[in-house]
């Protein structure tokens, strides 16, 4: 699904301040797996996942997503993988603040050009999903963090998307809430069978996902398999 | 595009007094540019009332005092041209023979003013010597009875034809006043005259407004060889023709002026004139036009300052929702939906100001149009000229930042906090 061969990302290149986020990436992710990425801040990771999540080009290196290669890509086409082959969770669930949770849902669909009808009953299906529906029509300032983080994932699933792309989906909420999230997180990993990629600094999330990558200033330090993957979150 | 116009709506209300603060500008804009165009409209139909009040194809002819080598006239002396200084019934009836064209022509002639007494009833009545023509070129509607005829005019009869008004006044009403036989007191004399019309009368705005209903002074049309009895002059200094339908009004004019000018060629102190109100009608609505064109140039000044107001605020909202447009590119949000979205929501501010603009635009047109005294009459093409132009202004003033939130990078924006 994911293959990154030599990634580099430099900002200011070729000047005195030149700084290097990336230094050489090469990581292969296959269909339905569920990696967390691991690192301290500034350690690179969030870069990683732009460029994974085609937000953000690399500087040089391979990246092909799906077998298609990113580079080539124009920005409509970019737009267009971002839209339907990627679901983004943020840490600051970014919802549209003037929309309700159902438009927010079903916003990414709107740009897939879905018919109106169609939308609205996907998005509701998905809030469904995430025990939500009976707050649809609130809007983001009406809903607790935990309730805004699950309209931002039933709306990175709206256009059934090969990979959800989760940046620190639980930094935000306090811990308890937290756990639910990555429940929800591991349920649509069983369940729907999609690729997640889980960004965390905590180590104690991580350890519950089958694979754990590590980054440490801009490379791969480790690589291998959750201590924990497949039991249970006690708290 | 209806996800657009929500958004778009949506965002207007979020920022309602900012909102209204651009749109003023608009809709000032727009609210001038209707109201000069409509009260310049609303003149141009008062002043074409006017003139077809005197009768659009009429040609006035006459006599006056010829200018001086200057160009100039002596305004020291005023003369009254001699009856061999003016036209006589001869002339006439060749300049008649001549221009087979004319199809009506008219004389007047001023027989005084005076009072039509019954009793200890009265009326002012202002005596005209006519003949059959008058009654046309004069547009004369008659409600009872007839008007002078060429036979009254023959025979000089001492008949009149006095106003609704008069025979109100006198009699109680247009039946029983036909027929009776009335004395009018003027200065000079106490003229005796049978009614045998009564034609109704219409208040013209030339005449201005008597200064009571009781005093009103309405013509008494008599026949012109009877005003010609007491009159010392038997040839006229004014007359009225009007050609045939079809003629050329301006060539007929000149022509007719030239012919005139001809019998006075040799007089070294009057000459002939003849001139229509035609072409001073049209001179009047080109000044008209080119005045409120220029006002209406000067208002659409404000139309654009209006649109640089709309494009400043678009500017302020793009950066505002930098970190919006970026989770919007996030969901695959293409250049052209975010670029549709911001133009989307500068044409609804725009073309909201628009409306409440010519809503505003009507309303002072029509307090313009009552100062002026005209009717008011809302053009569609103006008003639909102006919601074009407004939602333009929207598209033209809203493209610049709408382009630039479009061409945002969508991780530079995903960041911007």
């Amino acid at each position: 699904m994911i293959q990154m061969r030599n990634v580099f990302k430099r900002y200011f290149a070729d000047t005195p301040n030149e700084i290097t986020v990336l230094n050489g990436i090469d990581l292969s992710i296959g269909s339905g797996e569920f990696v967390a990425i691991v690192g301290q801040s500034g350690s690179g990771k969030s870069t990683l996942m732009n460029i994974i999540g085609a937000l953000d080009q690399p500087t040089s290196g391979e990246y092909e997503l799906g077998g298609t290669p990113i580079q080539q890509m124009n920005r409509d086409d970019l737009a267009e993988i971002r839209n339907r082959k990627i679901g983004f969770v943020f840490q600051s669930f970014n919802l549209i603040p003037r929309n309700s949770a159902l438009k927010n849902v079903e916003l990414p669909m709107v740009y897939a050009g879905t018919k109106a009808s169609e939308r609205s009953r996907r998005a509701k299906r998905l809030l469904e999903m995430m025990e939500m529906d009976e707050r649809m029509n609130h809007f983001p300032s009406e809903l607790s963090g935990g309730q805004k983080q699950r309209v931002a994932i039933a709306r990175a699933l709206a256009n059934d998307p090969d990979i959800l792309l989760a940046d620190e989906p639980t930094g935000a909420l306090d811990s308890k809430t937290g756990n639910l999230v990555m429940e929800i997180f591991l349920r649509i990993h069983r369940e729907e069978r999609k690729t997640i990629l889980f960004i965390t600094h905590s180590s104690e999330l991580a350890e519950l996902c089958p694979r754990v990558v590590t980054i440490k200033d801009g490379q791969i330090v480790s690589d291998k398999a959750g201590t924990n993957s497949g039991g249970r979150l006690h708290g | 595009m209806v996800e657009n116009l929500r958004l778009s709506l949506e965002s207007l209300r979020a920022n309602k007094m900012r909102s209204f603060l651009t749109m003023l500008g608009i809709i000032i804009g727009i609210s001038s540019v209707i109201a000069v165009i409509s009260v310049g409209n609303a003149m141009t139909a008062s002043v074409n009332n006017q003139f077809a009040e005197f009768g659009i194809n009429n040609v006035s002819l006459g006599v006056q005092m010829r200018a001086n080598e200057s160009g100039g006239f002596d305004m020291t002396v005023t003369k009254t041209p001699k009856d061999t200084d003016r036209i006589s019934n001869e002339q006439i009836e060749t300049m008649r023979q001549r221009f087979p064209e004319i199809e009506t022509l008219a004389l007047s002639e001023d027989a005084g003013r005076g009072k039509a007494k019954i009793g200890r009833k009265y009326s002012n009545v202002s005596l005209t010597g006519v003949n059959t023509g008058y009654a046309k070129a004069n547009k004369v509607k008659m409600a009872l009875g007839r008007y002078i005829s060429d036979a009254d005019v023959r025979s000089a009869r001492s008949v009149v034809v006095v106003s609704d008004r008069t025979a109100a006044a006198l009699y109680g009403s247009n039946e029983s006043a036909l027929g009776q036989n009335i004395s009018v007191y003027t200065d000079k004399a106490i003229k005796q005259f049978a009614i045998i019309g009564i034609y109704k009368y219409t208040q013209s705005s030339a005449m201005g407004v008597a200064a009571s209903d009781r005093d009103l002074e309405t013509s008494g049309y008599i026949p012109v060889s009877s005003a010609k009895k007491d009159s010392p002059y038997k040839n006229f200094t004014s007359l009225t023709v009007i050609p045939k339908q079809g003629t050329e009004l301006n060539d007929f004019t000149n022509r007719i002026s030239a012919y005139l000018n001809k019998l006075y060629e040799r007089n070294k102190e009057w000459e002939a004139y003849a001139y229509n109100m035609k072409s001073e009608l049209e001179s009047t609505n080109s000044m008209m036009k080119t005045l409120s064109m220029a006002i209406a140039a000067i208002a659409g000044i404000a139309l654009i300052v209006g649109g640089i107001g709309v494009m400043n605020i678009m500017l302020v909202s793009v950066t505002e929702r930098t970190h919006e447009i970026g989770v919007r590119k996030a969901l695959g949000a293409k250049d052209a939906h975010i670029r549709m979205q911001f133009v989307a929501e500068a044409v609804a501010l725009s073309a909201t100001g628009g409306v409440i603009g010519i809503v505003l635009g009507v309303g002072l047109g029509m307090i313009g149009a009552r100062i002026v005294g005209a009717p008011f009459e809302l053009s569609a093409y103006v008003v639909s000229g102006t919601v074009l132009f407004s939602m333009f202004i929207g598209v033209f003033f809203g493209y610049y930042p709408a382009n630039k939130a479009a061409r945002l990078n969508p991780i530079d924006a995903l960041r911007y906090e």
